[in-house]
């Protein structure tokens, strides 16, 4: 979002620099030096059309209706909630905070669930307040297996000392559910 | 910032949970997101009043109405103020759109830290780019850490520190934290002759552990 920003404002920035400055000129080469006709900008043509058309034309309803979109797209993409950060660590030194993505910490516990025996995949989405860890196993009889597995994750969790840790949510499927 | 918990042994520093993402320029962030959303409202507010006198909103006599009409032509030529205000006002918009344009551009990065901020015998700055190498190339020989980047930003007098720090899976995050807390930011520290720069740490964890090569 932050980059779509920038090329938005780096394009609406170069459009109202260029029609500021073209229309500053083109009232100074008409009004002030008594040139008739334009300069730069050929303003005659869209000065004409808004003097000979109604508000109920059908180009006019077409243009509002999409100068009126574009804006609305605009405020609600500027209106909309960033995504959550980065989820913090608990420390010891004053000053230091430290912080992990979400997608990293998607990483880890995806590692640590497929460093368990007898799990063959795992795929992680953490959200602000949950973990969820969906992982796959080849066994026919997964035995114990959701139980070491949540245990795993859970300290790997707890090792990381988050402020805020993610309720861990864990979907473990075997070989018989997917037949 | 930061509330502290305190138990009977060491001192537990609880953050916010979390951490906005990490920005060169939070200011133009700030002001790209008003200015867009300000533009945004302004088109919507036009075109929507546009459509309200298409429509008859406004009664049915004024649908009929051209867009602009001949009074407003003859104000202007009537009035001998209004074009050299329009002139003015499109030149500050003009001014506005460049300035804002120009911020795009603008980064926080501290360059220069003023070691002897207020010093009545002389100036002495350290170079920026000195002490983030070697925070750098610090992390970066600790087990378990693939790479480091640091950056300063702030003001010279009181800087600040953001490190991104990738590990490689070998050692665990919190071991890896508490090495750069301990050393790297401590040894940081005694180098701009500060008792404390504030500090934000990323960690990336990956998704595969490397493998010790023996």
């Amino acid at each position: 979002m932050r980059v779509f920003d920038r090329i938005v404002a780096i394009i609406l920035s170069i459009v109202l620099f260029g029609l500021g400055v073209l229309t500053t000129v083109e009232v100074i080469w008409t009004k002030g030096l008594g040139h008739s006709g334009h300069l730069v900008l050929p303003y005659e043509s869209p000065n004409r059309y808004l003097h000979q058309h109604v508000w109920d034309s059908t180009p006019v309803r077409v243009i509002s209706a999409i100068v009126a979109a574009v804006g609305l797209i605009l405020l609600l993409l500027e209106l909309k909630p960033r995504r959550p950060g980065l989820l913090t660590m608990s420390g010891s030194t004053a000053g230091v905070v430290t912080g992990i993505s979400r997608r990293s910490l998607g990483h880890a516990l995806s590692r640590v669930a497929t460093s368990v025996a007898g799990v063959a995949e795992a795929k992680t989405r953490v959200r602000r307040r949950r973990a969820k860890v969906r992982a796959r196993t080849r066994l026919r009889d997964p035995g114990d297996l959701e139980q070491r597995l949540r245990r795993e994750l859970t300290d790997a969790l707890d090792a990381l000392h988050l402020t805020r840790p993610p309720r861990l949510r864990l979907t473990l499927s075997h070989r018989e559910e997917r037949e | 910032m930061s509330t502290s918990v305190t138990d009977t042994t060491t001192q537990v520093i609880q953050p916010r949970p979390t951490l906005p993402p990490r920005t060169r320029a939070p200011r133009v962030v700030r002001a790209n997101r008003v200015i867009i959303g300000l533009i945004g409202l302004l088109l919507l507010l036009a075109g929507a009043a546009g459509l309200a006198a298409g429509f008859g909103v406004f009664g049915s006599a004024f649908r009929t109405h051209v867009v602009i009409p001949a009074r407003v032509s003859r104000y202007a030529a009537q009035h001998a103020w209004f074009w050299p205000a329009l002139a003015a006002f499109t030149f500050v918009v003009a001014l506005l759109a460049l300035w804002w344009l120009i911020a795009q551009f603008r980064t926080n990065r501290l360059r220069e830290i003023d070691l002897r901020p207020g010093g009545r015998d002389g100036l002495t700055y350290l170079n920026g780019k000195a002490v983030t190498d070697a925070v750098e190339e610090e992390i970066e020989s600790y087990r378990g850490v693939s790479r480091a980047r640091a950056r300063l930003s702030g003001t010279p007098t009181y800087p600040r520190m953001t490190l991104v720090v990738t590990l490689d899976g070998r050692v665990g995050a919190g071991e890896i934290r508490q090495r750069v807390e301990d050393q790297a930011i401590r040894h940081a520290r005694s180098a701009l002759g500060v008792d404390a720069v504030p500090t934000r740490i990323d960690l990336v964890l990956p998704r595969r552990t490397r493998r010790d090569v023996r």
